[in-house]
């Protein structure tokens, strides 16, 4: 009787041992954070993004600055040009006295 | 030469062009001084012009933006000789309804109205101080003078004439438009524009005296000048409405110093010419 009881107790422990076993070894206690790191290919691409971002940024900041240097340059544009209009449309009047017959009269608006 | 004479703005408009055909060009003309007069007549209370007064502050069509800017520009220039603000003392004076409508003589005393009154043009929105309003008859017809001229071109060397306000483009076979100024002066304009002033064409009574609707800023009242009537000769029509302007009421003797093309007819029966005429 004794010995089936003990038999039955031992069964069980060897269970559990298996089954903590078992998950130990499922959870790869061994593999460590320092490997992830370190792995090449993964560093190699979150390098690649960094460079990528730094090289992002000065484009845009060059861009900006040639984008304002246009704008500054067309509105000097603008202006000249609508300095050129308006002299243009100031026409300077050419006028005498004339002894054709009047096509028209003008009157007192 | 193709002529058409017609009604607008309270004057009489001639249309001339040099061309075989113009019928299509003078329709299309005569569409756009209606609708020009629908934008600037202060007589019609649908105007765009008669809403703005009424209301202080709008968002115009950018013809009115335009007109008021250059009667603005015109005002600074001229150091308010000429002003769009006339308005209520135009009214003032008497000419509170078309020239055709207006009784030759009222009993009552005339009203002279402060002007010189601020106006502000931001884009399309135009605001104008409390308690003035804008007259813009002679800049308007001198606007649309040129304007019309504009459309004109497209069929022929042109003159456009709204009352005192002529505008051309191109130069007819003549050699230059001859424009009479009058019984026994004739001028030849090649290019520019050209507008008369004067005292003696619109006129009529209140209170016994005699008024007309050319309003000296600084008084608020009809001008007192000892000129009688003004053709000047600009770059264009407007231009020459605004110098025919400033040169009657700044009288003979400034009018001959301003040494511009001009025609002055003065009160005592001289007609000086200047400006190399």
């Amino acid at each position: 009787m004794t010995s089936h009881v003990a038999r039955l107790y031992g069964l069980m422990v060897a269970i559990l041992v298996f089954f903590v076993a078992w998950a130990a070894v499922v959870a790869h206690p061994w593999s460590t954070r320092a490997a992830v790191k370190t792995d090449p290919r993964i560093a190699a691409l979150v390098a690649r993004q960094h460079r990528i971002h730094r090289e992002s940024v000065r484009v845009q900041r060059i861009v900006d600055a040639r984008w304002a240097a246009y704008r500054r340059a067309l509105a000097k544009r603008s202006a000249a040009a609508a300095a050129a209009q308006m002299t243009a449309a100031r026409v300077t009047p050419s006028v005498r006295v004339v002894t054709l017959p009047a096509l028209t009269v003008t009157r007192v608006s | 030469m193709r002529t058409r004479v017609f009604r607008a703005m309270g004057t009489t408009v001639e249309l001339h062009v040099e061309a075989d055909h113009a019928e299509r060009a003078f329709d299309a003309a005569e569409a756009e001084f209606e609708r020009l007069e629908q934008v600037m007549s202060r007589f019609r209370p649908d105007s765009e012009l008669s809403r703005l007064n009424d209301a202080g502050t709008l968002a115009v069509s950018s013809d009115l933006a335009e007109v008021v800017t250059l009667a603005v520009e015109a005002r600074e220039r001229t150091g308010g000789s000429f002003d769009p603000t006339v308005h209520d003392a135009v009214v003032g004076a008497g000419y509170d309804r078309t020239f055709e409508a207006l009784p030759p003589d009222r009993d009552r005393d005339p009203k002279p109205a402060p002007c010189l009154g601020g106006v502000e043009v931001t884009g399309r929105r135009v605001s104008i101080e409390s308690g003035f309003r804008l007259d813009l008859g002679g800049i308007g017809k001198g606007y649309a003078a040129e304007r019309v001229a504009e459309l004109l071109a497209l069929t022929g060397p042109s003159l456009v004439s709204a009352g005192g306000d002529v505008a051309v483009r191109g130069v007819p076979a003549e050699g230059s438009w001859a424009v009479a100024v009058d019984e026994s002066l004739t001028l030849g304009l090649e290019r520019g524009g050209l507008a008369t002033s004067g005292t003696g064409g619109r006129r009529w009574r209140l209170g016994g005296a005699s008024q007309h609707h050319l309003i000296d800023p600084r008084t608020g009242s009809p001008a007192r000048t000892d000129v009688v009537r003004v053709t000047a000769v600009a770059g264009d029509a407007v231009e020459a409405e605004v110098l025919a302007k400033t040169l009657l009421l700044g009288g003979s003797a400034a009018a001959v110093a301003a040494s511009v093309p001009a025609v002055i007819l003065t009160e005592d029966g001289r007609t000086l010419t200047t400006g190399g005429l």
